[in-house]
């Protein structure tokens, strides 16, 4: 229970006793919460779920896609669900809220879908690997992360590849990262392996925070935490953390990452400044969720508020903020619930004529022709408070 | 007692030396059938005249001798001709012109018989601290033939003294040194032969006109760097080293001319030299703007890696002839050829050397230079033309652009932190103004 692991022992085992409680009550039909819940938050169990299984709000926040058996579009406002097809990995909505892009195991590769409502094949590819992420850069374009193993008496070599589809014709691919790892590392788990490739896209669309698994020789495996700029290809090293880490997310403004150390702590950073803001004691092995103005985040169970923890959810719960905020999806044990009320001041969004000459901005300051403190001094100027 | 021990001691003496002389009289029967001429050279000797035989340069091992790992190189003259070994070294000649250093062994098609070239057997060390990027880039055969026929006067003496003649009539004759010293480069036994030094040696004689030993190695001297106020490549010593190597030279001109014409006529070519690299450097200036602008074509990160300087682009005396642009093959014609012409004609008093040969080709190297600029600046770059409408219809491209040249800049230390700081501040104003 690495959840509870700030606590004193027996405060631990109490915790465990209680969720174990919880859970035998409910009869797996609740979700086991340690803390009092704020005033004006509830929660409640939506539907059922394939454990594992991948789940995401539309750009609306008013319909939920999840697997149940199959792929499913679930309405939470008449809790009635419609079947789309197959169930995929991963999966993520497009900006018009009409189309779904997924990705289906074939073995050891993966074909990619965009399906419409009516679960219609659109479009489809093949790739090569396991599909660890799928997410819609804009209306054009999909970014989609796949890792593959060769293996060998010596080991194995691990890549980590980024393809870009645009939904015609085959995705374009580019190595993220390539690994010669040793044997026991390739004889690792499909699901252990494919944690280690985890990518996240900036809000702006223009950059990705990805994990690169390295295996020197006379130490332990870890992942680099990279950000690397789609555009020129620039990259930099922000972190470098455990093998149990679920990566990185951005914040709102696209200007700090939050990563989980996968052993002790969550960080946010300023990768620029090369700076931490501020720590969070979750090692962060489950994704992070952050909500859409940042307020709160959901790491490994632990719900977080204004940096302090406010409610304790069990450790292996994933969790996906509504885009319009105040909602929080978990699944968790084969549910998925819903947690309302959190309030949250909406987020200013940028106006379409600046967001060009941030870009270029950000742009430069990726390939190294601007100083972060550069890049700072002139968004400053352009962007007066 | 005593006189029974000097005699016994004598007695060995003279069998020793019998043996020794036995040695070089155990070859001669087959050699003389082997390698004639070796042998017909050696016996015209100052070499056999002194007793000096086959074993005592070459050693008793026949097979390294057949191998040909028996060099007689430097080390072995050096301990009887030690004057001009210690002359040698302090000279040009002797301080590192072996075009070694930079190791092959991670070439594909390296031919491992090259070690030779510049690591002593069983040693990883170099011979000398002299790199050469050219010579890296070429086969074991061309750099042999190509390269080490010349650059071997580091290590060995037969560069100049042949193998087994020791006559000082072939090092004295200009002819000796024309093996390196002539063609595109360097050509200065060309321009003395064609100049008043030359034309007088020619018709008068010695007692008439200079050769190149009579300045540049004085009195017998292996010191071919005396009076000498410039590097290899041209670029003028600080006063401290040239102002004594001047007084050198002044002295030797002194024995034939006045000291005051001498005086103007080196004064004279000191500023056609200044001249001449001013308009080096105006070439230079500009391939270090186009490659900081990204524009030549192709990029050094474009093509195969330059033996020392992997995707750095090189413009001092590592520049190579292939696997470059074409304007910087331009201008290794400029400064490996033109420039050198121009300086070193002026310095021996050649007026076609120095203006046609040298002086207008480097002015007209300056106008192919440019031109080839201005066509790598329309065209935008080594992606093409439909790479440069983008480049230059774009703003933020050419912002972009315009940041990494300044940072090229900066990092070749073309301008100061300052400079750049403020340039940069500049650039990103214009974005606020109006730029993307």
């Amino acid at each position: 229970m690495p959840i509870l692991n700030h606590y004193p022992l027996l405060q631990r085992v109490t915790a465990c006793i209680f969720i174990l409680v919880l859970t035998c009550l409910s009869g797996c039909a609740r979700l086991p919460v340690v803390g009092t819940l704020p005033a004006g938050v509830v929660v409640t169990r939506l539907t059922r779920v394939d454990p594992m299984s991948p789940f995401a709000w539309n750009p609306a926040g008013t319909k939920i896609a999840l697997v149940s058996g199959t792929l499913q579009i679930y309405d939470p406002a008449s809790d009635s669900s419609r079947p789309l097809g197959p169930a995929p990995s991963t999966l993520d909505w497009a900006f018009d809220g009409e189309h779904l892009a997924a990705a289906f195991p074939q073995g050891e590769d993966t074909t990619l879908r965009i399906l419409n409502m009516d679960g219609e094949v659109l479009s489809e590819a093949g790739s090569s690997g396991h599909v660890t992420k799928l997410v819609w850069r804009s209306a054009d374009e999909l970014l989609i992360a796949a890792i593959t193993a060769e293996k060998f008496s010596f080991g194995a070599n691990i890549k980590g590849i980024l393809y870009r589809w645009s939904g015609i014709g085959k995705p374009a691919a580019t190595i993220l990262s390539e690994t010669t790892v040793r044997p026991f590392i390739a004889k690792w788990p499909v699901k252990s392996l494919d944690h280690t490739l985890t990518i996240a896209l900036s809000p702006l669309g223009d950059e990705i925070v990805f994990s690169r698994l390295i295996d020197p020789p006379a130490f332990s495996p870890s992942l680099k935490i990279v950000l690397r700029h789609l555009e020129s290809g620039a990259e930099k090293e922000a972190a470098k953390v455990g093998v149990a880490s679920a990566g990185a997310v951005y914040s709102a403004d696209g200007e700090r990452i939050l990563y989980g150390d996968g052993i002790t702590a969550s960080h946010w950073r300023d990768p620029w400044g090369e700076r931490e803001l501020a720590t969070f004691p979750s090692p962060g092995r489950a994704a992070i969720a952050l909500s859409p103005a940042n307020r709160y985040a959901l790491i490994d169970g632990r719900l977080y508020r204004d940096g302090s923890e406010v409610v304790v959810f069990p450790a292996t719960c994933e969790g996906a903020f509504a885009p319009g905020g105040g909602r929080l999806l978990i699944r968790y044990d084969g549910n998925l619930y819903l947690v309302s009320g959190l309030h949250e001041a909406p987020l200013d969004s940028a106006l379409p004529v600046d967001r060009g000459r941030l870009l270029t901005l950000r742009k430069l300051r990726s390939e190294g022709l601007i100083s972060a403190s550069d890049y700072q001094a002139a968004k400053e100027r352009m962007f007066p408070q | 007692m005593k006189k029974r021990i000097i005699m016994l001691t004598l007695a060995l003496g003279v069998a020793l030396s019998g043996a020794c002389q036995a040695t070089a009289e155990e070859c001669i029967p087959c050699h003389r059938e082997k390698t004639p001429a070796a042998v017909r050279q050696w016996e015209g000797s100052a070499h056999a005249r002194a007793k000096v035989g086959c074993e005592k340069c070459h050693g008793s091992d026949h097979d390294k001798i057949v191998k040909g790992e028996a060099k007689v190189d430097m080390k072995v003259c050096g301990p009887c001709h030690q004057k001009a070994l210690r002359d040698h070294k302090a000279s040009r000649h002797g301080m590192g012109l072996h075009s070694g250093w930079g190791c092959t062994r991670n070439l594909s098609n390296r031919n491992p018989a090259e070690c030779r070239f510049c690591h002593e057997e069983g040693s990883t060390a170099p011979l000398s601290g002299v790199q050469c990027g050219r010579f890296l880039k070429q086969s074991s055969e061309m750099g042999e033939i190509g390269c080490n026929y010349c650059h071997s006067v580091e290590s060995s003496c037969a560069s100049c003294h042949t193998n087994h003649y020791t006559d000082l009539k072939i090092v004295r004759d200009p002819n000796s040194c024309a093996k390196c010293h002539m063609g595109p480069d360097h050509p200065q036994w060309e321009m003395w032969q064609t100049s008043l030094h030359g034309t007088l040696n020619a018709t008068i004689g010695i007692a008439g006109g200079p050769t190149c030993q009579t300045c540049h190695m004085p009195q017998g001297s292996h010191n071919v760097t005396f009076g000498i106020t410039m590097s290899s490549g041209g670029s003028p010593y600080p006063a401290k080293q040239a102002e004594p190597a001047r007084r050198e030279m002044l002295g030797i001109c002194s024995q034939c001319h006045a000291p005051e014409f001498a005086r103007k006529e080196l004064a004279r070519g000191d500023a056609v030299r200044s001249q001449s690299l001013v308009i080096l450097k105006e070439a230079e200036k500009i391939i270090w703007d186009l490659s900081d602008h990204g524009l030549l074509d192709p990029m050094p990160d474009q093509r195969p890696d330059h033996p020392l300087s992997g995707k750095q682009l090189v413009t001092d005396n590592q520049l190579l002839y292939e696997d470059t642009s074409h304007i910087e093959r331009l201008f290794f014609k400029m400064k490996k050829y033109d420039y050198a012409r121009t300086i070193k004609g002026a310095y021996h008093q050649n007026p076609a050397y120095t203006h046609w040969y040298g002086n207008a080709e480097l002015k007209m190297d300056l106008v192919d230079i440019k031109a080839e600029a201005s066509r790598l600046r329309e065209r935008g770059g080594a992606h093409g033309a439909a790479g440069a409408e983008k480049k230059y219809t774009d703003p933020a491209a050419a912002l972009e652009d315009a940041l990494r040249a300044l940072k090229n800049k900066v990092e070749r230390g073309a301008i100061s932190a300052e400079e750049y700081a403020k340039e940069k501040a500049k650039l990103l104003d214009g974005l606020k103004a109006g730029g993307k």
